[in-house]
């Protein structure tokens, strides 16, 4: 696993505004990470 | 308990267009001035969308492609983003390239300008805080509220719904988070020498700078390069960090990026 700031990355607890990642296509959003910060900060 | 007054309001949005979303996060500003700004950014997309798109048989990008339009013909954003593209293609010693199959295709680059293109938009309407993702490709500017800066959780390629790395905006006004790799749509980055899907050892590469303009096309251009090669060049670009992985699962940053993780 990539050991960067592990800590900041535990699932759950980091504290993130948005996610960088290979382009999604519409449909990928749904599944994505930033669909869900979309979502909870709606 | 009475909160102070100082976190600024949010304003969210998530819009559908060039085939991926774009999503909004806008911190501060007079309400009615954001939110008129907002629809403006997101009209802006889809009007870039009807120019540049290829999958559209009538978009300018498209006629031009076919030798009906000349750029001077076209709007004038076309020719703003080709001459990005030259410039990309140049310092990138031509691993980013704007042609496909023979014809002129500037698809890599049009994405991450108008992400910038609109972040910047909502920030010259007033707002203190802007977070503009297109797709994966993030821009910030400003802050989210008084107390921390914007961060950026970089997707971990190898483990769906995970995240290898979080990047901070700490101490600077604008930052640019950027990625290119095959964990969503396969390889679809083509090796300029070839024609062919690059032939990489990386699931992906993820750019850090002042803008997504330039980020996103270094992105695309590491990525085919391969790792050593990818490492090497972005260490000689100014103002850039990068995280690449491999589909070792090894890990490659830049000198200097271990002081944007946060």
């Amino acid at each position: 696993m990539p050991k960067l700031n592990q800590a900041a990355v535990a699932a759950g607890s980091a504290d993130i505004d948005a996610v960088s990642g290979a382009t999604y296509t519409s449909g990928g959003y749904k599944e994505s990470l930033q669909s869900a910060l979309d979502q909870a900060g709606g | 308990m009475a909160e102070p007054a100082e976190a600024p309001v949010a304003v969210r949005h998530a819009e559908e267009v060039m085939g991926t979303v774009f999503s909004f996060d806008v911190r501060g500003g007079e309400p009615g001035a954001v939110q008129a700004a907002l629809a403006e950014a997101v009209a802006q997309l889809h009007a870039v969308d009807e120019v540049f798109s290829t999958y559209r048989e009538d978009s300018q990008i498209s006629r031009l492609a076919r030798g009906e339009l000349t750029v001077d013909s076209c709007d004038p954003e076309v020719a703003e983003v080709l001459e990005l593209c030259a410039e990309a293609e140049r310092l990138s010693d031509g691993w980013f390239s704007t042609r496909y199959a023979g014809l002129i295709d500037p698809t890599g680059m049009v994405k991450g300008w108008a992400v910038e293109r609109v972040a910047r938009h909502l920030v010259a309407a007033g707002a203190s805080g802007v977070s503009v993702n297109g797709g994966g490709d993030v821009q910030m500017y400003g802050v989210p509220g008084p107390h921390r800066p914007w961060r950026v959780g970089v997707s971990d390629p190898l483990r769906p719904g995970g995240l290898a790395a979080v990047v901070s905006a700490a101490g600077v006004d604008e930052l640019a988070v950027a990625t290119s790799g095959s964990a969503e749509r396969g390889t679809h980055i083509v090796d300029p020498r070839t024609g062919r899907s690059a032939v990489t050892d990386l699931v992906a590469v993820t750019v850090v700078g002042p803008r997504i303009t330039w980020a996103d096309a270094w992105a695309t251009a590491a990525f085919a390069m391969g790792s050593r090669q990818a490492l090497t060049w972005l260490e000689s670009l100014p103002d850039v960090e990068a995280l690449l992985i491999t589909a070792g699962d090894e890990v490659r940053c830049t000198g200097g990026l271990a002081n944007r993780l946060g």
